[in-house]
């Protein structure tokens, strides 16, 4: 075998040499440049339209092994054409053609086995008419068209059964197009690529290596360049169908239109798809690029990272119909995931069924893509956080029409930071669904589902819809916030001087439309709230707010509305301490308080609102200057309302109950154990000035346990108890017990005519009952002395009012209270009245308009039982009227004279008799307000009736007896006794009268002045004497002057004498007596017919 | 019987010379009515019976004067002075004077004189 193989090696090796010399001869003895060249040039010039410049044409086998190819170098085709930048159509520097003949000729096959281009041009250019410099190619296409047309109708069949390109490859190839009839142009500079191909009936299948590509292509204002692309991919055509996969693996792009700008740098990617006549799919991907946009001047994206990934997009061009699924794009790793379709119909209208999905986008990377222009709107503002949405838009956006945009936000861990709002939020989370068209308020709405915050010690969430988002705005929320007051205070403008403490727990629900809200249409307006105030405190200018575990709650409008309640507003407090102050004077303190308020419109300036408040308290504790108030449980319900007749005026209504009130007041203090009040207030009469004429006041008190100590009454008052009804007019006392000072009283009785006496239309009326164990008339006096006198100028020098002392101490004249008309029926176990005591005291104290009267008082003192009435009067402080009617029925002379130590001035003899007599007086006098009688105006008369009386031996008595030779004894005996003397300004009247002692009888008569000098007449009407004396008595007690006269008067009174004197003084007698009677007839009476 | 027609006669001649001798003033007492004055003490009179006293020395003004009743009967002036309390207090006077300007009055051991005075 061995043998065989060496012969076999050199007979291959002697063919190849064989076969390397014939080709070597071929090539570069029989088909060379100078042989080939010619032959082209010739066949150029009869085919080609236009000037063909061939510089050489060889045959290569070698650099085109193991196939003969041929190259022609600088090949140039000429076409001179005005407009053109350059005479030059093609030309090309080195082109390389191998065939494959043997398929041509065996198979009919067009294989081309490879073409090389090298430093290519082409320079198209068509002018404004459509006239182009390779219009005779055209037309020589249409010729070889025409001729193929003909061919093919024919053979009706394509020539070659395959077309195979298996590597054609372009080395900087610029191409050049300009077509100024659409104004473009077109620039292909630095293309470097391969191509395969092969066509195969109607299929073509392919792939470009493209290494790089330059394109320029401007229309109009629009400019696009395409620079330092590079990319790969195959595709193929068969029939309508087209395919394509390529892989983008850098590129630059510069788009420019107008005043936007749009600039995509070291862009890479994948494209792929299948594309019909009218139907294109496939998958879109760029993996990178970084893109700055403009527009106008400015920069939305600068060097953004963009990133696009469409996989199964379709796209119908005749519809303008684009279908998105589950692309996604990203900006600087903000990326979007949209799915959908987007269709144009021909008039322009863009329908949309698109859905998308944003995650997690942090909001300070959205921020750092705003352009700088924008930056201002943002100066001072830092916020962060990563926002996420879904959303889906559908329907018809058109310049009338906007898609219906279902969208729904999320933010999560959101910052918010602003220098002028020094308050930074963080934790901010949201969840809100905007659904929206943009246009119809019936289908827009934003939904918060929630949205929550918090600062460094607050947090707030709220939730709600907001709707009506293009006409009237309408706000359905509910807010709850855990508030660190202090927080706020620098949000607080400086101007209110205000700080704030502690913590506020509260939720608002709100439900209202901007118009009510920029109307402040309140009425309209659904708000509603509670608010939990610990530790609370606050701040405002002067006034200082504490609260411990207090509550409010609040609702516009009141949920409990209702024919009795009003329906504006509800507001409910609850505190478990609280305390306000103002300039630190004044102060309250509640603890354990409810408050309950409910009210109308109060804006409604053409009625009073209606307001009803209910509070309960468990304490309540104010102070302010000298005034300190304190109460326990106080509780009660305050209504205000339209009067019916005249809304624009208050009704109110009052009830109030309370445990126990106290309070100072200066040196004034009062305590009040309960009380349960009840009353109306009318304001029926504004014009006026008064309070009492404004308001009409009615309703019920009942009180116990009071302690009044006021400066204004010398004497404290002690109520134990008093209910009473009252009314614009009356007073009705259902029961008053009272201590005031010594006296302890029960008053029960109606006072009238309130109203009507304020008014000056009636005098003032009463009728009590009063019940009394011990009565001091003297501090009763002081504490009434002076009420209803108003001052006058012409009483300015003489002030009626009742005097106090600086203690308090009653020291003026007591002026009764005038415009009154008061009856207290009286029953007083024990009556004082200075050092006088009185017991047993039945009667009238009547007080009528300055005028008082003890009317049949019946009492009893350790001297008798008496009856009396007195009247004291006060028209002037220095004008008192005093009347006394005076009667005591049996009583020891000598206590008579102790009672009434006067008497002893008025008649002085009967400090000569001892036993018990009958004294009845009636005096009056006017005094000065000192209490000095006024002489001028003392008027009297009295009459003592006295039976088995004992003349007392004294010194005048003995000088008497001398002169009538009486028997002088210890004791003498009077049988009776019955006087009537008169006081008539400064001078007594004596009138006759007889006194009868042993066998003596005598006339007495005469007058004394009050200065005690007298001129006295003694008739001794009956003696043992044979004869009748008459003795006349003159001078003073100190010096008496007794002269033995003719007797005036004769046995049983009969005058002495006719002098018509003795008969008058008789008579005025019987007058006197019989007046003063007549006082205790008229008593009688009156008893009789009660 | 001689002696005692002398008596007689005697006492008679008496009586007729006290009878002539006693006072027969008979004044009028329409020149009572009008406004007297005695130094600070007034007195008015009306026609019709009442009257009223006042003395300014005390503080009293005519309006709150007091009230009396009158009578002037010959000489005789009695004045019945009112109280409001109830009762009376009666006073006798001797007319001495009347005129119409002055008037002059005496009793209970006093003498009061007065003059008119307009209104």
């Amino acid at each position: 075998m061995k043998r065989y193989i060496k012969p076999a090696i050199i007979t291959v090796l002697s063919i190849l040499v064989v076969l390397f010399i014939i080709i070597s001869v071929a090539l570069w003895l029989v088909f060379t440049p100078e042989r080939l060249t010619p032959i082209v040039r010739n066949q150029a010039e009869k085919h080609m339209p236009y000037q063909t410049e061939i510089g050489e044409v060889e045959l290569t086998f070698f650099s085109t092994f193991p196939q003969f190819g041929l190259r022609v170098n600088d090949l140039t085709i000429l076409s001179p054409y005005s407009g053109a930048t350059n005479d030059t159509l093609l030309h090309a520097g080195q082109f390389t053609g191998i065939i494959d003949f043997k398929a041509w000729w065996k198979n009919d096959q067009v294989v081309i086995e490879k073409i090389v281009l090298k430093n290519g041009l082409v320079n198209l250019f068509t002018d404004s008419t459509g006239n182009s410099n390779f219009s005779l190619f055209l037309d020589e296409n249409e010729k070889i068209k025409d001729e193929t047309d003909e061919k093919e109708k024919s053979d009706s069949e394509f020539s070659f059964d395959l077309i195979n390109i298996k590597r054609a490859d372009f080395d900087n190839l610029n191409i050049y197009y300009t077509d100024l009839t659409s104004n473009i142009v077109t620039e292909v500079t630095q293309l470097s690529t391969s191509i395969t191909g092969k066509m195969e009936e109607d299929n073509i299948i392919g792939s470009i290596d493209l290494k790089n590509a330059n394109i320029i292509f401007q229309m109009e204002e629009m400019y696009t360049e395409v620079g330092n692309l590079a990319a790969t991919g195959d595709f193929g055509i068969q029939g309508d169908e087209i395919t394509g996969s390529f892989d983008i693996k850098r590129g630059n792009a510069i788009y420019l239109y107008d005043t936007m700008e749009a600039i995509v740098k070291n862009f890479s990617g994948s494209i792929s798809g299948t594309m019909l006549p009218d139907h294109i799919v496939g998958n879109i991907n760029i993996s990178q690029s970084l893109i700055t946009f403009g527009y106008d001047g400015e920069t939305y994206l600068d060097n953004a990272s963009v990133i696009i990934d469409a996989p199964s997009s379709t796209f119908i061009p005749s519809r303008v119909f684009l279908n998105l699924d589950n692309a996604k794009a990203s900006v600087n790793q903000l990326a979007a995931h949209v799915s959908g379709t987007m269709e144009v119909d021909t008039s322009g209208i863009i329908h949309t069924d698109m859905g998308y999905q944003l995650e997690n986008w942090r909001i300070r990377e959205i921020i750092a893509m705003i352009p700088p222009a924008f930056h201002e709107y943002l100066e001072g503002i830092e916020t962060d956080g990563l926002v996420s949405s879904t959303g889906k838009i559908t329907g018809i956006y058109s310049d009338s029409v906007m898609p219906l945009m279902d969208i729904k936000l999320q933010l999560k861990n959101g910052s918010f930071n602003y220098a002028e709002y020094p308050l930074p939020l963080r934790n901010m989370n949201g969840d809100v669904h905007i659904f929206t068209d943009l246009a119809d308020d019936a289908r827009s709405f934003v939904r918060i589902n929630r949205f929550n915050a918090s600062t460094t010690n607050s947090s707030f969430t709220t939730s709600g819809v907001i709707n009506r988002l293009f006409s009237d705005i309408h706000t359905n929320l509910s807010t709850s916030a855990n508030l660190w007051m202090e927080e706020f205070n620098h949000l607080i403008p400086e101007e209110l001087n205000t700080s704030m403490k502690g913590r506020l727990n509260g939720r608002i629900r709100s439900n209202f439309t901007m118009s009510q809200m920029e109307n402040m249409e309140l009425e309209k307006m659904k708000l509603s709230g509670s608010a939990t105030f610990t530790e609370f405190e606050m701040v405002y200018d002067t006034i200082s707010l504490k609260a411990t575990g207090s509550k409010l709650d609040f609702a516009l409008p009141n949920p409990d509305f209702s024919d009795k309640n009003p329906g504006f507003a509800q507001i409910k407090f609850s505190t478990s301490d609280f305390f306000a102050s103002v300039n630190e004077n004044m102060q309250t303190t509640v603890k354990n308080g409810e408050l309950l308020l409910e009210t109308s419109d109060f804006r409604d300036s053409t009625r009073v609102p209606q307001v009803i408040c209910t509070f309960n308290l468990e304490e309540l504790y104010a102070e302010m200057d000298t005034i300190r108030l304190s109460i326990r449980q106080p509780n009660g319900r305050f209504t205000l309302a339209p009067m019916a007749e005249n809304p624009e005026q208050p009704d109110i209504e009052l009830y109030y109950k309370g445990d126990y009130l106290e309070l100072f007041a200066g040196e004034n203090n009062i305590e009040i154990g309960k009380v349960d009040l009840r009353t109306g207030l009318q304001h029926v009469a504004p014009s006026e000035e008064d309070f009492f004429m404004q308001w009409l006041i009615n309703g019920f008190l009942d009180m116990s346990d009071a302690n009044f100590a006021l400066h204004a009454l010398s004497y404290p008052v002690q109520i134990p108890v008093v209910k009473m009804d009252f009314d614009p007019e009356n007073f009705n006392f259902k029961e008053g017990r009272m201590i005031i000072g010594n006296s302890d009283f029960y008053l029960a009785g109606e006072m009238r005519n309130i109203l009507s006496w304020v008014r000056g239309d009636s005098i003032l009326t009463g009728r009590f009952n009063f019940d009394s164990e011990i009565t001091d008339v003297t501090q009763l006096m002081s504490l009434t002395s002076g009420l209803g006198i108003e001052e006058s100028v012409e009483n300015l020098d003489e002030k009626t009012s009742a005097d106090i002392a600086n203690n308090g101490e009653f020291t003026g004249p007591y002026m009764v209270p005038q415009g009154v008309d008061f009856i207290l029926q009286s029953n007083i176990r024990k009556v004082t009245f200075g050092v006088d005591t009185a017991r047993n005291v039945l009667g009238e104290v009547i007080i009528n308009d300055g005028i008082l009267v003890l009317q049949d008082l019946t009492f009893s003192t350790s001297a008798a039982d008496m009856q009396m009435t007195s009247i004291y009067r006060t028209p002037r402080k220095n004008h008192l009227y005093l009347g006394l009617d005076f009667h005591m029925l049996d009583i020891q002379i000598n206590d008579l004279l102790n009672l009434i130590p006067d008497i002893d001035t008025i008649m002085p003899m009967l400090r000569s008799f001892d036993g018990t007599g009958e004294f009845h007086i009636a005096v009056e006098t006017y005094m000065d307000s000192t209490y000095t009688l006024k002489m001028s105006t003392l008027r009297g008369a009295s009459s003592v009736v006295g039976n088995d009386l004992v003349l007392m031996d004294g010194e005048t008595f003995g000088q008497i007896a001398r002169r009538f030779w009486f028997s002088r004894r210890a004791e003498n005996k009077v049988d009776s006794l019955s006087a009537e003397f008169t006081i008539f300004e400064d001078q007594v009247d004596i009138y006759p009268f007889l006194i009868v002692i042993d066998r003596y009888g005598a006339i007495i008569s005469g007058n004394h002045n009050l200065d005690m000098t007298f001129d006295y007449h003694i008739s001794l009407v009956r003696s043992p004497l044979p004869f009748r004396l008459g003795l006349n008595v003159r001078g003073t007690p100190d010096k008496m002057r007794y002269g033995l006269r003719w007797p005036r008067y004769g046995r049983y009174y009969r005058p002495s004498s006719q002098r018509l004197v003795a008969n008058k003084q008789l008579e005025l007698r019987d007058i006197i007596r019989q007046s003063l009677l007549q006082n205790i007839r008229r008593r009688e009476e009156n008893q009789n017919q009660e | 019987m001689k002696k005692f027609l002398y008596f007689f006669g005697l006492s008679i001649l008496g009586v007729l010379i006290f009878t002539g001798c006693d006072k027969d003033d008979d004044f009028d007492d329409a020149l009572l009515t009008g406004k007297w004055q005695s130094g600070t003490l007034f007195e008015r009179y009306f026609a019709n019976g009442t009257g009223y006293r006042w003395n300014t020395a005390d503080d009293v003004r005519e309006d709150e004067a007091q009230d009396f009743t009158w009578t002037l009967v010959k000489d005789e002036l009695t004045q019945i002075h009112i109280m409001e309390i109830g009762g009376n207090v009666p006073r006798y006077y001797s007319v001495t004077e009347l005129t119409s300007t002055r008037l002059r009055y005496e009793g209970h051991g006093r003498k009061y004189s007065f003059t008119k005075v307009n209104n």
